[in-house]
């Protein structure tokens, strides 16, 4: 019989001898799982295909139709780099070129676009104002039920061609910020007039047929948890006649530009759906993907700083737009009033939560907008800081007094993902110890998202991403933009912030207009109906080999199109990691 | 009228339960479709005129007399948040969900066989308390441990296997062993144990007095005899292998039905999670068919009336 006799040593030094039953093939199997795993672990070898950029997603895009979206995944593939847009977003979150090379306001409600000469859509044909047209025409009517639509009706009275390169549009009122909102993909009109199948049509199912567009990409093959572009043949950056605007936005950094392979980027990007973090994880350490952006949980990008995968992989980093921030129901007692609203981001600790569950990737914020944007509100003395005894002065104060430990309870709803767990229970200890009694409740997305839209909370956490102009605070914060109508989840209601988000929506000098929004900044800083909590970096874990590729402060896929490999030796640490 | 085809017809009211349960299930669950899929940028007109398009706007039982029908033709509708038609989806997922089915199954039998065997013929001896042993080790290791596991031993250290995603043979190891694994630990229990028990019949004694070769004795009479309870062991866990293999699928991004039915509770999918929840449960139904069938091959005592 296959034992082994153990003898270990039992307190008070009493010796007993232990009979395991098979015990010599589970040691031998174990010890040999921890050799193996205490081996040092292989270097990886990147082993993907020297043309094609392989680049690893976290979740799937849930569509790719330019129409319809809406989720980071889709709009990053889509509206990136299979469409190009009309007018497009700068690396300092200025408007820049897109589809159209120019544009004019001719009056307050009047603007003139003319097309960039020399665009081309994927099958050849030019991209021309009647195709923009048709584009918003589509977007904007409602049986197509587009996500764009509303807003765009809003905002747009009339779209139409005045000439074979000139867009006019009218709007319903001077908006402001109007190009921000016209970061929308531009389409081949040939493909709205019937439902013609495109040039990868052979490849396409009828289903997945979707307009043509003029990106530097096409669709190759779309399986589920499995996307490849190919470089369009016609459309997108390496058309030769682009205005000079564009080009000087889409030349790559001196440092990056090509030394060896390809100088017009990769031919493909194979995108792969990798939606466990542990996999993705080791996908890099087998050598599978090229590429990750803000794919990575926070937790793990320390790893890719040590050996062995530093060796084949760097990290980049840039501040980002993603903004999060803890929401309080302000139809809710106690949460109307705005001394415990003061009290309660006073008791958390915000550095300690950015330092432990941001593993400091992530700045502080004071606001909607991150200190690199135009739009950011700087620091002030009004803006709470950790003080957990000031908290509980603040509450003494408010008519809420310490009685058996605790002063009143709250409900704190979150999803079910589990750094949003774990970053309402750091909350929920941080309120406990002024005497804030806070029940954490999780759901799956669909039910959580309801209950915030209809206001059956009290405390919740949430992200904007990729906010870029302050109209979006009209949005938030204005009494008339209460869910289901907007997004003023918070339930804020200040006539004066009103009245200054009705103006700075309408303002046309970009002086005044900075000045309104600081005003109204200034006083949702001071009412609190969310405790801005942080700005969230870019982070890209990049193949070493990989030459070319920004991040841009949207953590978008702009500057993929410029990423090619090299056989050559590996990228140094020139990022700003 | 035959066994098969009163089991054939029976299909129809069971799964017409099935789709009426799902169908007041995912309308009660809270979660409105139309809001998940035009977002916060949405005026109340559109929210009702996607809501009018999609036929949500009318009266529950409406609906589901549309929804009766249109399965009856063979129409599973179109998905909310893909705009493509539910049976291709379906069947897109499906072949991988078999392949890793079958996968799974073949590992399943490849160690529950000879290990229950063995610790049968060799009751109480060392081999026995080794399957035991890898009984509980396979039952007790969650797949969310064991596939990442597996994938940092055979595709990281030793570089044998692919990591994930679906492809050929090789990537098919890892999930099919990563989910085979506990199903072999509970098969390789039931055959120890009622081979066991079938060793000790009068019919086993008569065959080794006749002189017959232990081997025969084993193979011939007593495992076709002890494998009824493991048969329906089995049937029940491919059922569930169909829909629950989500973790699995999860790790190594197969691209089956389970993970396109969470996706489609999470999105409030509504057409996309009932023919989901269909295919499953006419799978099951299929399987547990078959598995009775199996009964009638493997013991010829039994007659299915």
């Amino acid at each position: 019989m296959n034992t082994t006799q153990t003898t270990i040593r039992v307190f008070p030094f009493r010796r007993v001898r232990l009979r395991i039953p098979g015990c010599g093939l589970l040691a031998g199997g174990m010890m040999w799982a921890v050799w193996l795993t205490g081996c040092t672990p292989p270097t990886p070898h990147i082993h993907t295909p020297p043309d094609t950029l392989v680049v690893a997603l976290e979740a799937a895009p849930q569509t790719l139709h330019p129409f319809f979206a809406t989720d980071a995944t889709g709009v990053r593939i889509s509206h990136q780099l299979l469409y190009r847009t009309l007018v497009g977003l700068g690396d300092h979150l200025e408007i820049i070129p897109g589809a159209a090379r120019s544009w004019q306001k001719t009056t307050p409600t009047h603007y003139r676009f003319q097309m960039a000469p020399g665009e081309r859509f994927s099958d050849g044909s030019p991209v021309e104002a009647q195709d923009a047209a048709a584009t918003f025409h589509a977007l904007m009517d409602p049986a197509q039920a587009s996500p764009y639509g509303a807003m765009l009706r809003q905002k747009i009275r009339r779209v139409w061609a005045s000439g074979p390169m000139t867009l006019e549009m009218e709007l319903t009122a001077p908006y402001a910020s109007l190009l921000a909102d016209l970061i929308l993909p531009v389409v081949s009109r040939k493909g709205l007039a019937s439902p013609a199948p495109g040039p990868d049509e052979e490849i396409q199912p009828p289903e997945m047929r979707m307009p043509l567009g003029s990106g530097p990409f096409v669709l190759e093959s779309w399986e589920p948890g499995h996307i490849v572009l190919k470089r369009s043949p016609r459309g997108g950056m390496d058309n030769p006649a682009k205005d000079a605007a564009r080009k000087k936005a889409d030349r790559p950094e001196k440092a990056d530009r090509p030394k060896k392979g390809n100088p017009r980027g990769a031919a493909r990007l194979e995108f792969k759906v990798v939606t466990d973090a542990n996999t993705r994880l080791l996908k890099f350490r087998k050598g599978d993907v090229d590429l990750a952006v803000n794919a990575m949980p926070l937790e793990k990008i320390k790893l890719f700083t040590l050996a062995p995968l530093s060796a084949a992989y760097r990290v980049m980093e840039a501040p980002g737009l993603s903004y999060q921030y803890l929401g309080f129901n302000l139809t809710s007692k106690p949460l109307d009033d705005p001394r415990v609203r003061r009290a309660i981001a006073m008791a958390v600790n915000l550095p300690a939560l950015i330092a432990r569950r941001q593993a400091g990737h992530s700045t502080p914020a004071t606001g909607l907008f991150p200190q690199t944007s135009p739009w950011s509100r700087p620091p002030g003395p009004q803006d709470p800081v950790f003080n957990p005894d000031e908290a509980a002065r603040l509450l003494d104060n408010a008519g809420y007094p310490l009685r058996e430990g605790e002063r009143f309870r709250l409900e704190y709803k979150t999803t079910t993902d589990r750094s949003a767990v774990a970053q309402a229970r750091a909350i929920s200890a941080d309120l406990a110890r002024v005497g804030i009694h806070v029940e954490v409740r999780s759901f799956e997305w669909g039910t959580y998202y309801q209950d915030i839209q209809r206001g059956n909370f009290q405390l919740f956490s949430l992200r904007w991403i990729g906010v870029t102009d302050p109209d979006f605070l009209f949005d938030l914060y204005h009494s008339g933009q209460i869910p289901p109508v907007g997004k003023n989840r918070n339930r804020y209601r200040n006539p004066r912030v009103d009245r200054l988000l009705e103006a700075g929506r309408l303002e046309q000098n970009p002086v005044r207009r900075a000045a309104i929004y600081g005003q109204a900044q200034e006083i949702l800083a001071a009412d609190l109906p969310v405790v801005p909590m942080w700005h969230n970096n870019n982070i890209a874990v990049v193949n070493r080999r990989v030459h070319g590729f920004r991040l841009h402060p949207s953590g978008g896929f702009q500057y993929l199109p410029l990423a090619y490999k090299s056989p050559e030796s590996p990228e140094k640490d020139s990022n700003n990691f | 009228m035959t066994y098969l085809t009163r089991r054939l017809l029976w299909t129809f009211p069971v799964l017409l339960g099935v789709m009426s349960l799902v169908f007041l299930l995912i309308h009660l669950v809270p979660g409105d479709p139309v809001e998940i899929m035009l977002g916060e940028n949405a005026l109340p007109a559109d929210l009702s005129a996607l809501r009018s398009k999609l036929g949500l706007d009318r009266s529950l039982p409406v609906q589901y007399g549309d929804f009766i029908t249109a399965t009856l033709r063979g129409d599973l509708g179109e998905s909310f948040t893909s705009r493509r038609p539910v049976t291709g989806l379906i069947l897109e997922r499906l072949p991988a969900t078999l392949e890793l089915m079958a996968g799974a199954m073949a590992v399943a039998f490849a160690l529950a066989l000879p290990l229950g065997i063995l610790a049968a013929l060799r009751h109480g001896k060392w081999q026995d308390r080794l399957a035991t042993a890898f009984s509980l080790v396979g039952v007790a290791m969650p797949n969310f441990w064991l596939g990442p596991l597996l994938i940092l031993v055979f595709a990281i250290y030793l570089d044998w296997l692919p990591v994930n995603e679906r492809g050929g043979l090789a990537h098919l190891v890892l999930p099919a062993l990563t989910l085979g694994t506990s199903m072999a630990a509970l098969l390789s229990r039931m055959i120890h144990s009622s081979l066991l028990e079938v060793l000790g019949e009068d019919f086993i004694r008569t065959a080794r007095a006749k002189g017959l070769a232990e081997r025969v004795v084993v193979v011939r009479h007593g495992l076709p005899n002890s494998l009824i309870p493991v048969i329906t062991v089995a049937g029940l866990q491919i059922g569930a292998l169909l829909s629950g293999a989500i973790i699995t699928e999860s790790i190594f991004d197969w691209p089956g039905l389970g993970s396109l039915l969470l996706e489609s509770i999470n999105t409030r999918d509504y057409p996309l999670t009932q023919g989901c929840v269909l295919t499953i449960a006419l799978s099951y139904i299929l399987v547990n068919l078959a598995t009775d069938m199996l009964y009638a091959w493997v013991d010829p005592r039994i007659r299915l009336r």
